[in-house]
């Protein structure tokens, strides 16, 4: 894991509500910091893969999105792509409102590329 | 001289033996001799029995062997849309509260523990069997959320007044012909007043006679509403306080400058139900399938519960996708300024 990505997986530590963070790259290969012992690494690498596909079926539709927001009953995923195909997601409780500290996350990933 | 008040009819449907035995002895007692009681175990019994036998009232398991209780409740509700119907659970969760008041239950309530659990049940179900809707309703729909209250309103394609009030502010919700046509509240009006009651972190809410309020506030379909309204509660109550109560509401530049770009509403299977500048619904209805899809795998993976919604940010403008069990909204609102 490179060094920006490192700090970027520890200053999502401090998300309102932060329950993991992680970064699927352009080649499929995910990395994931888990912030809550109920959310596992296995969980998060699953729901990188499903955002992911998400994600595409999104921007396929022609929605361009610079953000993407699931909300559940007990959780939130926020969800952002870069240019080269990665793409970076932040998991938090329902109740937490996490967007402007994304917004911040987002910057620094996209500075990570 | 004999009693001239009307006994109440009151159907239970439940697998267990012993739980009908119970609620008969104990209803019974409680009721004085007001309520004649019959116990089934079984939808098709009910069902049977309700062909020569009408009931005021069915009171349903809603876990049942063979025909789920939400299957049978549905299915009773097609049959006897008048007919009061209450579903009880040993395991209340939010998705089958939702479901079973969807499909026509007036309350969702969990199965008695003990003397104090029979009485209050006891007092919910009386209070129900002697509500007259010319009346209004008060205070049995204690399960029951405000935006519950809307949508079960406008899927009934209802008129009704909503009235809404916590210890600082009162106002009301106008439902006509199951749209939402006007709110008040204070001196706000139409969409601001809407997210300002919908905001109201506690209070209570009365569903009265519906009367014209003269005026229309409000336009477009009621699930964007809805969805528009929590959206703007979330963001405000996220945001800090910054001197104002939550009580206070949202603060007074809730609105932003959009309009409605796009709007689609579809049932379940993916039948367009509703549309407004739509240019591919086909397209956005398998959106909106593969989405669910998607979220069914996510809510799975994470432990995450039912899905809500996704909101798409897009640069000039989001839209929202929300499915649930009957139907799927899709809503692209643009922004008319740009944003600061």
């Amino acid at each position: 894991m490179s060094e920006a990505l490192a700090h970027l997986f520890d200053d999502c530590a401090a998300a309102p509500g932060a329950l993991g963070c992680g970064v699927r790259l352009g080649n499929r290969t995910c990395l994931v910091r888990s912030h809550d012992r109920n959310c596992t690494d296995e969980a998060l690498e699953k729901s990188l893969h499903h955002l992911a596909d998400a994600a595409g079926l999104v921007a396929g539709h022609g929605l361009a999105a610079r953000r993407l927001a699931w909300t559940f009953a007990s959780g939130k995923a926020l969800v952002t792509t870069r240019a080269d195909g990665a793409l970076f997601v932040l998991l938090t409780r329902a109740d937490a409102d996490a967007g402007e500290f994304f917004d911040r996350m987002t910057s620094k990933f996209l500075a990570a590329a | 001289m004999n009693n001239p008040k009307k006994q109440h009819q009151v159907l239970f449907v439940d697998d267990e033996p012993d739980f009908l035995r119970l609620v008969t002895e104990t209803f019974g007692l409680l009721s004085g001799g007001g309520w004649q009681i019959h116990g089934v175990t079984s939808a098709d019994a009910a069902l049977e029995r309700l062909k020569y036998q009408p009931a005021d009232l069915v009171v349903v398991d809603i876990n049942m062997p063979m025909l789920d209780g939400v299957q049978f409740l549905r299915i009773l509700h097609r049959r006897y849309p008048d007919l009061k119907k209450v579903t009880l659970t040993a395991f209340a969760t939010e998705d089958k509260r939702t479901e079973c008041l969807a499909n026509g239950a007036e309350l969702f309530i969990e199965k008695p523990r003990g003397t104090d659990g029979f009485k209050s049940i006891f007092v919910m179900l009386e209070e129900l069997l002697t509500w007259a809707p010319q009346a209004g309703f008060q205070g049995v729909l204690r399960q029951v959320g405000l935006e519950d209250v809307i949508q079960m309103e406008c899927l009934g394609r209802n008129s009704s007044i909503l009235e809404v009030h916590d210890q600082q502010m009162r106002g009301s919700i106008f439902i006509e012909d199951g749209s939402i046509t006007h709110a008040v509240l204070g001196e706000d009006t139409g969409e601001k007043a809407f997210h300002k009651l919908l905001a109201l972190p506690s209070g209570q809410f009365q569903l009265q006679p519906f009367k014209s309020p003269g005026v229309r506030t409000i336009e477009g379909p009621w699930e964007f509403l809805l969805i528009e309204a929590a959206r703007v509660r979330d963001e405000n109550a996220a945001r800090p306080a910054a001197g104002k109560t939550a009580a206070a509401g949202p603060e007074e530049n809730i609105t932003p400058e959009v309009a409605v770009g796009e709007t689609l509403v579809c049932s379940a299977k993916g039948e367009p139900l509703y549309q407004w500048q739509c240019a591919d619904a086909v397209a956005r209805v398998a959106l909106m399938q593969n989405l669910a899809q998607q979220a069914a795998l996510l809510a799975s993976a994470l432990a995450f519960g039912k899905f809500e919604r996704l909101e798409i940010l897009q640069p000039a403008g989001r839209a929202l996708v929300q499915t649930a069990s009957d139907r799927m909204v899709f809503v692209r609102v643009v922004n008319l300024a740009p944003a600061a």
